[in-house]
């Protein structure tokens, strides 16, 4: 599913994650809340960062394979 | 990349290598310009001191990953198009080897005007020393 759609997935994971960081939340960013709201209060720092990694890599996944089974592919 | 089974694919349909070399360029140069979408696709609201232009614009990184998969991927379609496989052979093993020579060997100045090489830190480095020179 990554490697049929190599360019949407680098594309997608950029943009996701620099919109992740700009929403605004408080004082922190949307990014910034999940982390140190939820998934750092449950798992602490380190595992925190990598249970996000995770979700983030979970997410794309869902996304690529969606477009997969449409048969999306994005040529460059 | 897998120019080998695009390629392949176009010729055995008949396609001219100048055409495939036109439609490579293309694509580099849509590699690039995603690269450069990635690298403007940012702004701060938390901060009221941002600047997109000051500090996305214009101090844009040229040469990001896309910019460089752009470039290595027309130089390469160049090479498979145009080269033998034992002349592609020699110009990977000249450029691995060549680099490192240089990398290792080549003598650079520092930002303290102090000459060294063969310096392979993160930011010092020759290749760094490079990307500077270009940059600024």
């Amino acid at each position: 599913m990554f490697g049929a759609n190599a360019i949407l997935f680098f594309m997608f994971a950029g943009v996701v994650a620099r919109i992740l960081i700009m929403i605004p939340v408080g004082e922190t960013s949307l990014k910034g809340v999940i982390f140190s709201k939820a998934l750092q209060p449950l798992l602490g720092n380190y595992m925190g960062s990598f249970a996000f990694s995770v979700l983030f890599l979970l997410l794309s996944y869902a996304v690529m394979y969606a477009c997969y089974k449409r048969r999306i592919f994005w040529k460059v | 990349m897998s120019i080998t089974l695009s390629v392949n694919a176009m010729q055995a349909k008949g396609v001219s290598k100048q055409q495939i070399l036109k439609s490579g360029v293309l694509r580099t140069v849509k590699l690039i310009a995603l690269g450069w979408f990635l690298a403007l696709f940012y702004y701060n609201f938390r901060d009221a001191n941002f600047s997109w232009l000051e500090q996305r614009l214009f101090s844009i990184r040229v040469m990001g990953v896309l910019q460089r998969i752009g470039l290595v991927y027309i130089i390469a379609l160049a090479c498979y198009l145009y080269l033998k496989p034992k002349p592609i052979v020699f110009a990977l093993l000249g450029l691995l080897l060549g680099y490192g020579a240089l990398m290792q060997y080549m003598p650079y100045k520092l930002p303290t005007g102090e000459v060294t090489s063969g310096l392979w830190l993160y930011g010092n480095n020759l290749s760094a020393w490079f990307d500077n020179l270009l940059l600024f």
